[in-house]
């Protein structure tokens, strides 16, 4: 008989990765889980990427300012008014005028709570970022050579992000913003499950996008734009609405960051963690379901434990690393498992018993 | 103020102007985005901070594109080769180089600031304003360099063997030009024209392992508005942007000038009714 490598191979990794994410809170240490919980987020800004580079052959070098502007507002939002007595809220809207302005429009914004859960905090992040995308989107998609242009002008707004974030003194300036309480009390294990539910339903909802009728036509438009265009489709408008949907994700991901994390700070709209952001893909291997998950869990892991000993050495490292993949393994960690596996499979199908 | 916007604004123009040309040169060659270009920038401004001290500063701004230009040329073997023609690669690749080098820098020389003394430490007075000249001499050299590229591709021998070669690369390989050399030395041009432009804006600020991510963004700024691939305009465009950021950031602050001069370029963007396809030089 026949074994049916390739039919096995897509369960089987699911079922592997949906254990590995069960067993976490079983096998660790609650320091681990954690340190793990800060990177499910991190997994959900690597799927808005790859949402782009995977699926439509867009980079972008900004994505971590929608990150850090999602991880802003959702931040602000957690935290509810302040009894802040370094008056940095009063700069926001002018001398005077400040304070109780400032503090009520919070008020207002995390008052809508389920569970203790201010709903807006994800809502907003989400609704901000996906209109911000919009506009950008629109742009990008405007000029020609959208490859080339789409990583020049989404550099830029990274930069205009990292350098006004560095200077609102409502959401700390160049201290960051911090205090930041998590969304479910209970220690890091429920913090962990929190957000280890929202990774498996964003998950699922990417794996189910991939599969439909829209993201063939997604895939379409990043394969041959011209082509699509003669077949009726509005390419420019399908891609900018589609950029809009990859930036309001990273939003998302930056809210559940700073619930995790309880901290944002400016230098992550830079492009230095946009990139690192990238690297994760590059890693991973775009385009491949599991490209986020794995490309997060092996550059993050391998920054935790060697970034101590190694200090400049290790971004050293990242970059030499960034190169290598580019050079030698396009499609990543995931390609390198998957010509593997066909390997494998080859070596199955050459066996001697013809049956069937 | 006017005269301050001026000098300040056409020297940032300048400065973004060489960045913008290598840029230019080096897309429109090989087909590559070089996005370790803000590093060999970095690059020229340390040769400058280093040798300005025992060399004098003259013969350091003479040696510095040389020397970031010969690094370029070494890079270009060992790196971009394998990124010819593939622009999104190129982009990844070349991010990585300048993670590399920037870390490279950090290790050797420590991430303190330096600072490079005014060649020209004379002011003079326009309208009633104090200009340094250093600013007018930067303008000047810049100028200079921008024209004598633009000459040496147009009207030089060998500036037509590398439009050929931009051209159709296959065509110019047959008609006997060696294909690889044009583009290692289109490499080395662009990176040379970078290594300049960090020496000449060295003495106006500091010099740090991560000063180059500025130049990269802004030189990109330049190439957005102006097209990838022409030099003239790629030249227009950089001291009207240097104008603007300088008409804002003089009475205002560098930050808001940023946001200004970003938004104006998105709109304008948006706004174009000829989109802008990224044609070769």
């Amino acid at each position: 008989m026949t074994v049916h490598l390739r039919k096995l191979r897509f369960p089987a990794t699911t079922a592997a990765a949906l254990l590995a994410i069960a067993l976490v809170p079983a096998v660790l240490s609650e320091f681990s889980v954690g340190l793990i919980a800060q990177w499910l987020p991190l997994v959900v800004l690597a799927i808005s990427l790859d949402l782009l580079w995977g699926e439509n052959r867009i980079i972008s070098f900004g994505h971590g300012a929608f990150f850090a502007g999602g991880g802003y507002v959702a931040g602000l939002l957690l935290r509810g008014p302040q009894s802040d007595t370094t008056g940095a809220n009063y700069a926001l809207l002018g001398e005077g005028s400040g304070r109780s302005t400032f503090d009520a429009l919070v008020d207002a914004l995390s008052s809508p709570q389920i569970a203790g859960i201010p709903l807006l905090a994800f809502v907003l992040p989400v609704v901000l970022c996906g209109l911000v995308g919009l506009l950008v989107g629109f742009v990008i998609f405007r000029i020609g050579s959208v490859e080339i242009y789409a990583p020049l002008v989404t550099l830029g707004v990274g930069v205009i992000a990292a350098t006004v974030f560095l200077k609102l003194p409502a959401i700390g300036g160049s201290n960051g913003l911090s205090g930041i309480p998590p969304y479910v009390g209970g220690g890091p294990t429920s913090v962990y499950w929190f957000t280890a539910a929202w990774l498996l339903v964003i998950y699922l909802a990417y794996a189910a996008f991939r599969r439909s009728r829209a993201g063939r036509r997604w895939r379409a438009a990043g394969d041959d734009p011209i082509r699509l265009d003669a077949l009726g489709a509005d390419t420019r408008r399908l891609r900018a609405i589609g950029f809009a949907a990859s930036t309001a994700l990273a939003g998302l991901a930056g809210a559940l960051y700073v619930g995790v994390a309880g901290f944002m700070s400016a230098d992550v709209a830079g492009v230095l963690f946009s990139v690192q952001a990238l690297i994760w893909l590059a890693v991973g291997g775009p385009g491949s379901l599991f490209a986020p998950l794995v490309g997060v869990l092996a550059v993050q892991l391998g920054q935790h434990e060697l970034s101590e000993q190694l200090q400049e050495t290790w971004q050293l490292l990242l970059g030499v690393l960034l190169i290598a993949v580019v050079l030698g393994a396009p499609r990543g960690l995931t390609g390198l498992a998957s010509s593997g596996a066909a390997a494998v499979q080859r070596l199955f199908s050459r066996s001697p018993h013809l049956d069937g | 103020m006017l005269v301050q916007v001026l000098g300040q604004g056409l020297s940032v123009g300048a400065v973004l102007a060489l960045s913008a040309l290598g840029l230019t040169v080096i897309y429109g060659v090989m087909g590559v985005v070089n996005l370790a270009h803000g590093e060999f920038v970095m690059l020229g401004a340390y040769s400058m901070a280093i040798l300005s001290g025992p060399l004098g500063p003259w013969l350091a701004i003479a040696l510095s594109p040389l020397i970031v230009g010969a690094i370029g040329l070494v890079v270009d073997r060992g790196l971009i080769r394998w990124l010819y023609q593939n622009p999104v690669k190129s982009m990844l690749g070349t991010f990585g180089l300048g993670i590399v080098i920037r870390q490279l820098v950090l290790i050797a020389e420590g991430p303190g600031l330096r600072y490079v003394d005014l060649p020209v430490t004379s002011a003079v007075t326009i309208l009633g304003e104090q200009l340094p000249v250093w600013r007018l001499v930067l303008i000047v050299l810049a100028v200079v360099t921008g024209i004598a590229v633009a000459l040496w591709l147009s009207r030089s021998a060998a500036g037509l063997k590398v439009r050929i070669a931009t051209v159709d690369a296959d065509v110019a390989s047959t008609l006997g030009t060696n294909v690889s050399r044009v583009n290692a030395l289109a490499f080395a041009l662009g990176t040379g024209l970078a290594g300049l432009a960090g020496a000449l804006v060295a003495p106006l600020g500091s010099v740090y392992p991560n000063m180059g991510v500025s130049y990269l963004v802004g030189a990109f700024l330049v190439v957005i508005l102006a097209g990838l691939g022409s030099i003239r305009n790629a030249l227009l465009w950089a001291a009207g942007v240097g104008l603007v950021t300088a008409a804002v950031a003089v009475p205002e602050d560098d930050v808001l000038a940023q946001v200004v001069v970003w938004s104006l370029a998105l709109v304008i963007v948006a706004t174009r009714r000829q989109t802008v396809v990224a044609s070769r030089v």
